[in-house]
Formats: C-alpha cells, structure tokens, sequence
C-alpha cells in the first residue's frame, strides 16, 4: 500500500479524475473530501463490505423450488386447494 | 418458419444452476453500468417474474450461472418505504432530459433460517425504458439491510 503523509488542507490525486483533501484533522478524527466523477460510488468501506455480504448472501438463496416450497407455507393453513396450482398456472 | 427463426435471434438463451435454461427477449435485458457490489463481473440481468400472482422477481446474471437474486417490489412489503434519491445515485443510469424515464424499484431478497429479508439500505433503482439499473446505496443508517419481508401482525 502507497502511504503518504499529507497536512491539513493538502490533498491527494488519483488519477485524472479523482482529488482527495484532507480537509480536517481533530484528535483522532479526519475528514477527509472526495472529488471523483460522479459514476463512481464511494462510501466507508464499513458500509461497502456490509452491502457486499448483503448482496453475497441474496445471490446464494433459494432456487425456484425452494421459494416456491416457502411461500406455500406462508400462504396459509387454510388453503389446501393451492397443491393444484401448478397444473393451471400455464393456461 | 422464417417468423420462428427471426423471433430466435430476438432472444437470449443462457443457463442458470438455480432455475435452468433461461430464455429472454434481447431488449428485456437490464444493465446494471455500475455492477452490484460484490459481483462487479456481472452488468447484464434478466427480470423474470417468479410465477403469476406471487411479487417475487428472479433476476438472473448473463455472466454468472451460479447466483441468482430473489426481488421484490418493495410497494408490496413497505409501503411507506422511501429512499433518498440523489443524481450523484443516479448516476449510473445516465438520465437524459429528452428521453424517456420512467423509473422503477425493487429491493434484494435474502433468505437466513428461512426468514426472507429486504435490503432496504441499496435497493435498486431501474430505468425501465432504457433498460438501466443501479444500485442505490443509502448512506444514512435509517434503512436495515436486513428487514424482515413479513412482520408480525400488530393490530
């Protein structure tokens, strides 16, 4: 990893097209601005990994049976007629 | 004959583990120009609806076969829900005055212990004429990436 020892108020170029400043250093805190082009997303990284895991986890769900086989069992008790449905869903 | 053979090169087919071959219309493709994260690798989905009369929706990668994510309209779970919007957001699905934008929502589908979550913090924001999408992660904490699709009833 590139370190760099910058002062408040300096700043950082990535490329381009993407400027970091080093707005504010208090205590342990900095704030830090990001210029970069509107395209690109730029979050914490917190949030970027907890977005990743959500979205991980989403593409590992059910398969077609499976959610089926779910929502049969969250329509209710009461509809026992609903094991027809798949003999006349394709009309 | 000729008809079936032009209507072929209007679809792509492509497979998928979880619900097998899949065959689409060309224009039906969304594009995601931003990816989704985790699976930058992946900018062209298809919607497919689950069945008739459920609000599930498949959206499966071209690129991948192995993943495929569970969505929902989030109207239909969270009426209230209503997420910040800002052009930086949108971004992505470059927005030109002069076309035509009407702009769709859905929310990411998990499944833990078999209790469905949405990810009410990054849903997804699609552009249904152009055919674009992007997911539109909310930066304040106000939205759960985990809330629970069906509550308990509280009246």
């Amino acid at each position: 990893m590139l370190t760099l020892s910058r002062r408040e108020g300096h700043a950082i170029r990535i490329g381009d097209s993407i400027r970091i400043v080093v707005s504010e250093i208090r205590g342990n805190t900095v704030r830090i601005g990001i210029e970069a082009p509107r395209e690109m997303q730029v979050f914490r990284e917190e949030l970027w990994i907890k977005i990743q895991e959500e979205n991980r986890a989403a593409a590992d769900g059910p398969d077609r049976d499976a959610l089926d086989a779910f929502l049969d069992s969250f329509v209710g008790s009461g509809d026992e007629g609903d094991h027809g449905r798949s003999g006349t869903e394709d009309e | 004959m000729a008809e079936a053979e032009l209507k072929m090169s209007d679809t792509l087919s492509f497979t998928n583990h979880r619900l097998g071959e899949i065959e689409v219309e060309a224009d039906a493709i969304l594009n995601f120009p931003a990816g989704i994260l985790g699976f930058s690798e992946c900018r062209r989905f298809a919607l497919l609806p689950h069945r008739p009369g459920t609000p599930f929706f498949w959206l499966i990668p071209i690129e991948r076969e192995d993943i495929a994510f569970v969505v929902v309209n989030p109207e239909n779970f969270f009426p209230d829900y209503c997420p910040s919007l800002t052009q930086d957001q949108l971004a992505p699905l470059s927005l030109e005055n002069d076309k035509d934008h009407s702009l769709g929502m859905l929310v990411v589908v998990s499944f833990r212990d078999g209790k469905p979550t949405a990810n009410l913090r990054a849903p997804l924001i699609l552009d249904l004429a152009q055919r674009r999408a992007v997911q539109a992660v909310q930066i304040g904490k106000e939205f759960d990436t985990q809330s629970p699709l069906f509550q308990a009833p509280t009246k």
